[in-house]
């Protein structure tokens, strides 16, 4: 396996902190950016970010902070 | 204020809704009370059954305008500072 030293998915997002990131949220709209922080209840602040729906650009924020509940997935961009 | 040097005061997502409100009144919840707030509904009418795959039918765009508001958390999505010009 590539990523033998992650243990929990906690490890995980550490792992991806300051880094691009894809976050999905359950209404099908996608926010890019640069992942500052998170918390418990996977509320995100994301920075220089970019809001997609069906694949175009619909807006952009400086600093964005994304309620948890709405979050479907984060991956690495 | 860029996002690079915003990043030194950040350390929960919850700073920053503290950075966009720090005038205001709101919760862990999100629960939120916003002074001068504008509301934008924006509609597309629905009628896929006459129009072709892809398109979509009418836009009308609706605005609202508060003194006070309060905005119950749970429906929250998203928060972020006010553009700069």
């Amino acid at each position: 396996m590539e990523n033998t030293n992650l243990k929990t998915p906690a490890d995980f997002l550490q792992k991806i902190l300051g880094k691009p990131v894809y976050v999905r949220l359950h209404s099908g709209i996608y926010y890019k950016g640069t992942l500052a922080c998170l918390d418990g209840y996977m509320n995100i602040a994301l920075e220089n970010t970019e809001e997609l729906y069906e694949g175009k650009v619909t807006n952009s924020y400086g600093d964005a902070f994304i309620r948890g509940n709405n979050v479907l997935y984060i991956s690495p961009a | 204020m860029s996002g690079v040097s915003m990043s030194s005061m950040i350390t929960e997502p919850l700073d920053l809704v503290k950075l966009c409100l720090d005038e205001q009144a709101y919760d862990q919840h999100l629960n939120m009370v916003l002074e001068d707030a504008k509301e934008t509904v924006t509609n597309f009418e629905d009628d896929r059954d006459q129009v072709n795959d892809g398109e979509i039918g009418e836009k009308t765009v609706q605005t609202h305008s508060y003194k006070l508001l309060f905005v119950r958390g749970d429906s929250v999505v998203l928060v972020s500072p006010p553009k700069r010009a």
